[in-house]
C-alpha cells in the first residue's frame, strides 16, 4: 500500500487516515503536511490509524508533536485504530494520559453523536 | 541453526529493506502477525539509531544487521561503525533525544526493550555500536 493520509470533515472534527507505514521517512512529510492543515483550521482533530501496517517511535514523535501544536491553541487531539503492538508502544510512552483512544473510527462516532 | 548477514548505506530510505529482509528471514518459522510487527519494530529502531546517531545520515558508511535462528530463537544483532555512545546508561532513559527539533521521541531503546526478550548494547567512542537483542517465537502448538 502507497503511503499517504486522507483528510476528511466530520461532525465539526478533522479526520486524518494514515495509510501504509509511519517511519523516519514518512514522519517528516506528514509532520509538513499537518502542521499546515492544523495552521489553517479551528476544528479538533482525529488520528485514525486503522489502515496503517506500521508505525515506529518517529510516528510516536509525529503524535505528540501535532499533539502539542493542538494545545497550544487549545484543541484536542484524538487517536484511533492502532494496531495491538503500536497499542503498546502508545500506552508505554505515556500518550493515553493526555489523549482519547477510540478502537475505530465507528466508536467514537458513536460515542460524539 | 541459520544464519543471514546483510549490510546497507546509512541512508534512511533503507529502513524499510532491512524491516522486510529480516522479516523475510523469519517466514520458515511461521510468526504469528504481531511477532512480525514486532521485529520490524525493532529493526526500525535499531536501524534509525545506527544511521541518525551513529552516521549522522553518511551514505559513504555501512549498517550491518546479522540473524542467528536456533529453533525458535532469534538473536538480530544491529552494528554500525560510527561515533559510538558516549553514556549507555543516559541513552536508555526513556525520552532521552539528543534531536528534539526533528521531533524524535527518544523512546527507541525503551521500544526495543519492551519488545525484545533482551538488549545488550556494546559501544566504543568512534568505533561504533553494536545492538545484540534476543527475542524467541512462541510455539505454536502450545498457542
Amino acid at each position: 500500500m502507497e503511503n499517504h493520509i486522507e483528510i476528511e470533515k466530520s461532525h465539526h472534527l478533522i479526520i486524518v487516515h494514515f495509510y501504509g507505514e509511519i517511519d523516519s521517512v514518512m514522519a517528516p512529510v506528514y509532520r509538513g503536511q499537518l502542521s499546515d492543515l492544523i495552521d489553517e483550521t479551528q476544528e479538533d482533530l482525529v488520528f485514525d490509524f486503522q489502515n496503517t501496517s506500521f508505525i515506529d517511535s518517529s510516528g510516536i514523535g509525529l503524535v505528540l508533536g501535532r499533539y502539542n501544536q493542538l494545545k497550544f491553541e487549545h484543541r484536542t487531539l484524538i487517536l484511533t485504530g492502532l494496531n495491538q503492538v503500536a497499542y503498546r508502544l502508545f500506552e508505554l510512552t505515556g500518550l493515553f494520559q493526555i489523549m482519547p483512544y477510540y478502537e475505530s473510527i465507528e466508536s467514537l462516532k458513536e460515542g460524539t453523536l | 541453526m541459520n544464519q543471514m548477514e546483510v549490510s546497507f548505506s546509512a541512508i534512511l530510505d533503507n529502513e524499510n529493506f532491512a524491516r522486510t529482509t529480516v522479516a523475510a528471514f523469519l517466514t520458515p518459522l511461521n510468526p504469528t502477525i504481531d511477532e512480525v510487527i514486532e521485529f520490524k519494530t525493532i529493526v526500525s529502531e535499531a536501524v534509525s539509531n545506527a544511521i541518525i546517531h551513529g552516521y549522522n545520515q553518511n551514505s559513504e558508511c555501512f549498517v550491518v544487521i546479522k540473524m542467528k535462528i536456533d529453533g525458535r530463537a532469534v538473536q538480530l544483532t544491529v552494528q554500525d561503525y560510527g561515533k559510538g555512545i558516549e553514556n549507555l546508561e543516559e541513552v536508555k532513559a526513556p525520552f532521552y533525544t539528543t534531536a528534539k527539533d526533528l521531533e524524535h521521541a527518544g523512546m527507541g531503546l525503551t521500544i526495543i526493550e519492551t519488545l525484545a526478550d533482551r538488549l545488550e548494547i556494546e559501544s566504543v567512542i568512534n568505533i561504533g555500536t553494536k545492538l545484540i537483542i534476543t527475542k524467541s517465537l512462541k510455539n505454536h502448538d502450545t498457542v
